[in-house]
């Protein structure tokens, strides 16, 4: 409970902030919204038409990755799963990289999300097909079926880079994707990843008792009636949502679906009812915040994925050190 | 309600195994290790999808039914569980209500499957701070609040010393006199011939034989199948 | 079921967010042809691009040319009682001239010997490493974009062993001098190395140390640059390669040829700057977001130098010692309200926020050429702020 007054509390702070922070100061901004609300005017508005959708963005965007890590970890029970593990983000990331390298992002502006979406669906499929052709779909033939066809995927995508390389202006747009920005976001992305997150939570949110229930092992989950495919896959789809809208609206955001589910278990244990409501405040309150310390104190070297990565070894190499302590947590 | 197996297999570890498991009564398979018992169990409560045959239950084939219907009707007690996370007998208690809905008998469930049990009194307590035979009573507590007409058990008995064995076996007993079909895999013949009412014999997949225990547990088959003379087994 | 509403969802919310978003466009202005150019400043000669990129390409005849006919032009301008009008100093001019003269006149065995006398047989790389040079007729291996450019200019194409695989699409390079150029400098490996055995090979500081090692086992002279982050780099660099390859008459005039070129378009600002119509302008470059160059930057160099020449202009161009571009958002643009922007971007993108501002599109690869085309970047900003005086 205190965990999510917290960070309920950061994230308040963070909203404001960010709605606040901008190079126009907010007193002109404030007045050209009021304008804008009343109809007055129709120019466009760094309150209502940037900082806000880049809020929302912001806010999905951590909840998203944080929740689909949390579902991720716990139905392969195995605390290094994160969104890369079944290809998902590795699919996505291919996918807007041959967008870019075929200039088809310039026909429309939705054919980049979507392709990242579509990106990280396909592959999904891919792996769940491939797994069910070796014989069922139990958790081992799962990851190791992620894992070679994520490999394959970022090999792929080394070989394009490469045969690319004289090509610097593609390089260059690739790279500014691929760190994660959340520089001129506007309501396009908000409409693209909306309708994902809100199904891909929810998703998630109504198979909590049953991640509690799989947590004591897929036989044991079978023993007690939980139809362990089912949930598996529709929970698999959940996360594919969740990753490939955050990927269609910000890029890739690295280890902070890794990340953020263990301080959350650490904060709140390991029961899923309480579990997944925490990573999604505690995923938007921290992403926000980086988004707001990055703008406070300019740090243009560094951005929201580098940030988190960087805010992600830092935690592994402190956990290392404290392993020493019992690995089971109490529910 | 009778629960029939018509040549249920799965791989080459069960294989074609017809029985009829009658209601208000106490079986235990026996057979030597790797016979394929917990396999049996496994592929009955549908765990294990089987290669071939049926588990029939009031007329229909129970394995084809959703996951929740099979679990109301079969409760599997397994043996030695690993836990990932520490959770409260309670709790662990109320997760054989998972299958069921009416979220108001919830509570009245699990109070009665530990009390019958015998555990109520270890409803707070963390499983890791149970002994060997009190976590086997919550898990046991666990198949009876799901209200399934039948339990199956695997090595209930494993790693418990006599004094709770004997609980278990009197657990066992009032649960088949309550009207349960009671099927419990157990290693050790002697108790087995004693507390069950029939006993079914596993080798190399197959099921031998069945029938009370003195009937079953003739010297011929002690031999071939156990590799133990008579003499060896206190009865 | 499920399945069916879950898309119907989410495809009927992409439907109705996205059929009423009309697609905005920025109102994009070619920068205007040499004659509108004309029609502004009708009494200064043309400068015609493709006669700049011949120039620049080492035309010797015609960068002598033009530096005569923007010399005449800056009397012009002075004459008319233009303010800030800069000329080319004169040593500068008489050296152009004599060289010129000498390039015209000789034989190309008599302009090898003189160049050969008049060149250092040494000079120091930007590693601080020595390199010396005596052959008459020598073998160069170009590595870099940049290197390549500047010896293209210089030198036959017999001289260049290969080019960077970089030069073979790039609009800047006639294809009459690379034809007969092999590609892939950097597919060499060692035995074709030994066999095609270049005199020197031009390196940027970046090179794997395998590779200088290479060169170093094969003994290849191997010259090595570091980032060109001015114009006084370039020629710097410029002239010595030309001492290097045996060219330092044609290198002198290029380089001089570029300050000419460079004061003339500088000249031309100032001209339009009379009737002062800008205020504010902004250089952008766009791949998956804006960005702004930094004064460590070329471009940026380029804009601080033409906001310089009109009077009352102004360019955000920020200091940076390490960066060469910052992100900025279209929140920083608006602040600058500029009357116009230049967008340096081969896929320029639609944005909301600009709207209503005039952009120009510059040709990035133009725009980023840390060679003797940079004249040609100076070129296109005056263009585009010459289109932007008239709106």
């Amino acid at each position: 409970m205190k965990c999510n007054i917290f960070f309920l509390l950061l994230l308040a702070l963070s909203c404001v902030l960010t709605l606040l922070i901008g190079d126009i100061p907010f007193e002109g901004v404030w007045n050209k919204t009021i304008e804008r609300l009343q109809g007055i005017t129709a120019e466009w508005n760094p309150l209502l038409d940037e900082r806000l959708p880049r809020l929302i963005i912001l806010i999905c965007t951590g909840a998203s990755l944080a929740v689909a890590g949390a579902v991720l970890q716990s139905l392969f029970q195995n605390p290094l799963a994160s969104p890369s593990i079944l290809g998902i983000s590795s699919g996505g990331s291919l996918a807007v990289v041959l967008i870019f390298i075929l200039q088809l992002h310039l026909l429309h502006p939705l054919v980049l999300p979507l392709s990242a979406v579509g990106g990280s669906f396909l592959i999904l499929g891919v792996v769940y097909g491939l797994t069910i052709m070796q014989g069922g779909a139990p958790l081992n033939n799962l990851i190791l079926t992620g894992i070679a066809i994520s490999t394959l995927l970022i090999a792929f995508q080394s070989f394009l880079l490469y045969t690319f390389r004289d090509h610097w202006q593609l390089i260059q747009t690739i790279a500014e994707w691929e760190v994660g920005s959340t520089i001129d976001r506007s309501w396009q992305h908000v409409h693209m990843q909306l309708p994902l997150t809100i199904i891909g939570l929810l998703g998630c949110l109504a198979y909590r008792k049953e991640m509690n229930v799989m947590a004591l092992g897929e036989e044991e989950a079978k023993n007690l009636g939980v139809n362990v495919e089912k949930v598996r896959w529709r929970l698999f789809l959940c996360v594919a949502l969740l990753v490939g809208g955050s990927l269609a609206a910000l890029g890739m955001i690295a280890f902070f679906g890794l990340v953020l589910p263990h301080i959350a278990r650490r904060l709140q244990g390991t029961d899923h009812r309480k579990l997944i409501p925490l990573c999604i405040v505690a995923g938007a309150a921290v992403l926000t915040s980086l988004d707001v310390m990055l703008r406070l104190f300019n740090l243009t070297n560094l951005s929201l994925g580098s940030l988190s990565a960087i805010g992600g070894g830092i935690f592994f190499i402190l956990l290392l050190f404290k392993s020493q302590r019992r690995s089971t947590c109490r529910i | 309600m009778a629960l029939i197996l018509k040549n249920l297999s799965y791989n080459n570890l069960i294989r074609e195994i017809t029985i009829s498991y009658k209601p208000g009564s106490l079986y235990g398979i026996i057979g030597p290790n790797g016979a394929g018992k917990s396999s049996l169990l496994k592929t009955v409560t549908g765990i294990w999808q089987p290669t071939s045959g049926l588990v029939e239950w009031n007329g229909k084939d129970l394995l084809k039914q959703p996951r929740e219907e099979i679990s109301k009707t079969i409760s599997l007690v397994p043996q030695n569980p690993q836990l990932q996370f520490d959770i409260t007998a309670y709790e662990m208690a109320a997760l054989g209500r998972y299958p069921h809905h009416e979220k108001h008998l919830h509570s009245l469930a699990v109070e009665r499957g530990l009390k019958h049990a015998d555990a109520w009194h270890l409803k707070d307590a963390f499983l890791s701070e149970l002994s060997g035979g009190e976590k086997q009573r919550i898990y046991i507590a666990r198949a009876l609040t799901t209200e399934a007409p039948v339990i199956l058990l695997d090595e209930p008995m494993t790693h418990l010393d006599l004094r709770h064995q004997l609980d278990i076996w009197k657990l066992l007993r009032q649960m088949a006199e309550q009207g349960k079909t009671v099927i419990a895999a157990i290693h050790d013949l002697a108790a087995a011939s004693r507390h069950c009412d029939e006993l079914q014999v596993i080798h190399q997949g197959r099921s031998l034989t069945y029938g009370p225990g003195p009937a079953v547990l003739t010297d011929k088959l002690l031999k071939e199948v156990f590799g133990l003379l008579r003499n060896e087994i206190s009865f | 079921m499920l399945y069916i509403l879950t898309i119907a969802f989410i495809a009927g919310w992409w439907i109705t967010a996205f059929k009423t978003t009309t697609s905005s466009s920025i109102s994009v202005i070619v920068p205007l042809n040499n004659l509108e150019t004309e029609k502004l400043i009708g009494y200064l000669s043309p400068i015609q691009r493709e006669a700049l990129k011949e120039a620049l390409a080492g035309n010797t005849r015609l960068m002598l040319q033009l530096i005569n006919q923007w010399e005449t032009d800056a009397e012009a301008l002075t004459v008319q009682g233009k303010q800030n009008i800069d000329k080319l100093p004169s040593d500068k001019l008489l050296q152009a001239t004599v060289i010129g003269q000498l390039i015209r006149d000789s034989s190309p065995e008599e302009l090898q010997r003189i160049n050969n006398e008049l060149r250092s047989c040494c000079v120091t790389n930007d590693c601080g490493h020595s390199i010396c040079a005596n052959k008459i007729s020598m073998k160069l291996l170009p590595q870099t974009d940049m290197t390549a450019g500047l010896l293209l200019a210089l030198c036959d194409p017999e001289e260049i062993i290969a080019l960077p695989s970089g030069i073979m699409n790039s609009p800047l390079y006639s294809n009459k001098k690379i034809a007969n150029i092999q590609s892939c400098a950097s597919k060499l490996r060692s035995e074709q190395l030994y066999l095609l055995s270049p005199d020197i090979a031009c390196l940027a500081y970046y090179t794997h140390p395998s590779t200088k090692e290479l060169y170093s086992n094969l003994s290849i002279s191997t010259y090595t640059t570091k980032n060109l982050d001015s114009i006084h780099d370039i020629q710097n660099t410029l002239i010595k390669l030309g001492h290097l390859s045996n060219h330092p008459l044609e290198a002198t005039l290029l380089s001089i040829f570029i300050d000419s070129a460079l004061i003339a378009i500088d000249n031309r600002i100032t001209a339009l700057s009379k009737t002062p119509a800008l205020k504010s302008t902004m250089y952008l470059y766009h791949h998956h977001h804006y960005m702004v160059p930094t004064n460590k930057c070329l471009s940026g160099q380029l804009m601080n130098r033409a906001v310089s020449k009109y009077q009352g202009l102004t360019c955000h161009i920020p200091d940076h010692d390490t960066h060469w571009r910052l992100p900025i958002s279209q929140e920083t643009i608006l602040q600058s309200n500029p009357d116009c922007l230049l967008l340096a971007s081969a896929t320029p993108i639609a944005t909301e926020a600009l709207k209503e501002t005039p952009v120009f599109i510059l040709d990035e690869y133009v725009q980023d050429s840390p060679n003797q085309y940079i004249v040609l970047a100076y070129y296109d900003i005056f263009q585009a702020l010459a289109a932007a005086h008239c709106l």
